[in-house]
């Protein structure tokens, strides 16, 4: 509900979001039942592997895409209901940031020509001079400096690492209170790669931006939302969700256990302590066409038991841990001991 | 040079089990830029490659990682050119030769036979209009010694296939686009050893590839470097993969070697400070926050060499004398079988590695 007075809304809302595809006359649950929020200055991290719909859940929140149930709601306006000057504040506030910086910047604009547009058109920049000004400004805080020698570059003049500073200047045109960053597949250098996340930081702390970060990398997740929270995705659902040090430090479902598992660690004692395979049944994920009953994940899992194949977990607090986790192997385990019968979910 | 305590590839004719499979002396390559103009992209490389050993290339884009790659198998782009030094292979017969001066016919024996290479983006490596099985008929076609019949074909690809753990008889008959990512990659990784290679070089096989997805790669190379025995190169830029797949790692930095060892030796006390940066802007997953920093700058144009040390505009130990001239590798550690610990940069011992903790798990 929209809230003006009393408890303020959080920036982002998702409410039981959930969005189906329909391709070829079959049903695609790419997001199922997702509630999630951000506020100013906070980040959350959102893993899984491809398919697990951490991308369709971002472009829902970035408004690129409308829920088939459920709801968006920004500052506690719900996006379906907007008013034009409404929908217009929104999409000047929450910028989405593409994954692959080779396909997201027009190939005939000059760095100055795409960091010009949307200044000009939320009237932002009104003469020559204060557009140079603020691309100038623009170019310098994602440390393309000096900003006179990038801002009349083409796309092919730079390299994949100043493009995609490029594409996040552009997202800041226009001074987001939201920021949806993409890089699950990214192919950046490590270097680099830290150098935006430092950034990112940086904006959080300093401006109050929000951020909802996309990875399937829990080591960057850890890294960049320690003061946040993560969600790991499993094929559409939230499996887990909670503070990022009790994610990384005290995973709860085996579905996180196992993306933890299999992060390479850059120390080769470390790295020769991983479990192979992560404990997982098989490698593959599921396709959303023909979806696992009960618990999606029970095919794959390690733990899994009767009762997972018949009832969807839902999502829980995790007992004696901080995180909430869609599993009931975990949050009852009570149950197991005397079989299927005797579930009292 | 750090390979001096060892000997160089034995001679032809010999034998020796433990002579290095590979044996690279001063490697160069030049890309001509323009009528007269070329660029060095490659200054002097020289490492020996011992059998079943594993070697990870690593650096940043640009530095010369890949080109020193496909030079080794003579797979250079039309404008890429070998200017000077040696390749020497040594077979499983013990008989050393010289990959400079093949021919083409004889490249064309020896590649993919006794030499492959997995090349970088598996999404794309495949023809998109053949099936695999197909694509791996080619290969064995064109590669292997005398007429191959179509039976064998069949054996040989069905073979390599569930060596990577894939089913021959869903795959065989699929087209790229049919297969997800890591069912490409390990597809390519099996076209690779079809003919039970010496050597395999893998530019970039896990990059763009889901975690889930990159763990099974790293699994199966492991084990499959066990059951074939072959020696390994590969080349990354994400350095938790040289920690979970190399013996020892090369760190590349504007088309030379700055920094050569054991894997052990390489993380625990990286001695060029490109290495120990390197490191330190790879998140490890357990244990304390630690504070990651980007390395400042880009890798320099190989057209506009800064004069000295390749590195020093980009290093906060860089002094005059670095910029004066370019550092040789210093030996630290003497150790075996090439795995000399040395590092090009005179303020090695001022190179003090550690990850800055910033708040505890």
């Amino acid at each position: 509900m929209p809230e003006t007075t009393g408890t303020r809304a959080p920036l982002i809302e998702l409410d039981s979001a959930s969005q189906v595809f329909h391709v070829k006359g079959e049903d695609l649950p790419a997001v199922s039942d997702v509630s999630l929020s951000v506020d100013e200055g906070e980040v959350l991290c959102l893993v899984g592997e491809s398919g697990s719909g951490k991308t369709t859940t971002a472009r829902l929140a970035a408004g690129l895409a409308s829920p088939s149930s459920g709801a968006v709601r920004y500052r506690g306006k719900d996006l379906s209901e907007m008013s034009r000057a409404e929908r217009r504040e929104y999409r000047r506030d929450v910028q989405y940031i593409h994954q692959d910086p080779y396909a997201s910047l027009n190939p005939i604009r000059s760095v100055r020509s795409t960091l010009s547009i949307p200044l000009r058109r939320h009237g932002l920049a009104r003469s020559a001079a204060e557009v140079d000004a603020t691309v100038d400004e623009l170019l310098s805080t994602v440390d393309l400096t000096p900003p006179e020698s990038y801002s009349a570059k083409f796309p092919h003049q730079l390299s994949g690492g100043q493009r995609q500073r490029v594409s996040v200047a552009r997202g800041l045109t226009l001074n987001p209170k939201l920021l949806i960053a993409d890089e699950s597949t990214s192919m950046l250098d490590v270097s680099i790669r830290v150098s935006l996340l430092n950034m990112f930081t940086r904006l959080r702390k300093e401006e109050g931006v929000g951020f909802i970060y996309i990875t399937h990398d829990l080591a960057l997740a850890k890294y960049f939302a320690w003061e946040g929270r993560t969600a790991v995705m499993y094929l559409g659902r939230i499996v887990e969700v909670g503070p990022t040090p009790q994610i990384i430090a005290n995973p709860q479902h085996p579905y996180t256990k196992a993306l933890l598992e299999a992060v390479p660690e850059p120390d080769p004692e470390l790295a020769a302590r991983k479990k192979a395979g992560g404990g997982l049944l098989s490698a593959d994920i599921p396709s959303l066409a023909a979806l696992p009953t009960g618990c999606t994940f029970h095919p794959r899992c390690p733990l899994a038991e009767d009762r997972c194949r018949g009832t969807v977990p839902e999502l829980l607090p995790a007992p004696g841990a901080r995180q909430d986790v869609a599993c009931m192997v975990v949050t009852d385990p009570a149950a197991a001991p005397s079989g299927a019968g005797g579930g009292r979910t | 040079m750090p390979t001096s305590p060892h000997t160089p590839a034995p001679a032809p004719g010999t034998s020796d089990r433990t002579a290095p499979v590979l044996s690279v002396k001063d490697l160069e390559v030049a890309y001509r830029t323009g009528k007269d103009a070329s660029v060095r992209a490659l200054r002097g490389v020289s490492f020996d490659l011992y059998p079943e050993s594993s070697l990870a290339l690593v650096g940043e884009s640009g530095c010369g990682k890949t080109t020193l790659g496909l030079a080794l198998l003579r797979l250079l782009p039309t404008l890429g050119e070998i200017t000077g030094g040696s390749i020497t292979f040594t077979g499983d017969d013990g008989r050393a030769r010289e990959v400079t001066d093949m021919t083409a016919a004889q490249l064309r024996r020896w590649r993919w036979s006794e030499a492959a290479m997995v090349f970088q983006g598996a999404q794309n490596a495949f023809n998109p209009v053949l099936t695999i099985g197909a694509q791996m008929a080619d290969t064995l076609r064109d590669h292997a010694p005398g007429r191959i019949g179509k039976r064998e074909i069949l054996e040989r690809s069905a073979e390599a296939l569930r060596s990577v753990r894939l089913e021959p008889r869903r795959v065989l008959g699929s087209y790229p686009h049919e297969l997800s990512g890591g069912m490409k990659q390990r597809a390519l990784i099996a076209t690779g050893l079809l003919m039970h290679p010496r050597l395999l070089v893998l530019d970039e096989p896990t990059t763009a590839l889901d975690i889930l997805t990159q763990r099974t790669v790293i699994d199966l190379l492991a084990e499959l470097r066990e059951e074939f025995g072959f020696a390994m190169i590969f080349i990354s830029h994400d350095l938790a993969l040289a920690a979970e797949l190399a013996d020892r790692v090369i760190t590349m930095y504007a088309g030379t070697v700055v920094e050569t060892g054991s894997t052990a030796d390489i993380f625990s006390s990286p001695r060029h400070p490109y290495t120990s940066k390197l490191i330190n802007a790879v998140p490890p997953v357990s244990g304390d926050l630690a504070e990651l920093a980007s390395i400042p700058g880009a890798p320099p144009s190989l057209a506009t060499l800064p004069p000295g040390c390749a590195f020093a505009p980009r290093c906060e130990l860089a002094t005059d004398e670095c910029r004066a001239a370019e550092p040789a590798l210093i030996p630290l550690v003497e150790r075996p079988a090439d795995m000399t610990h040395a590092a090009a940069c005179i303020h090695h011992d001022q190179v003090h590695h550690e990850r800055k903790v910033i708040a505890r798990a």
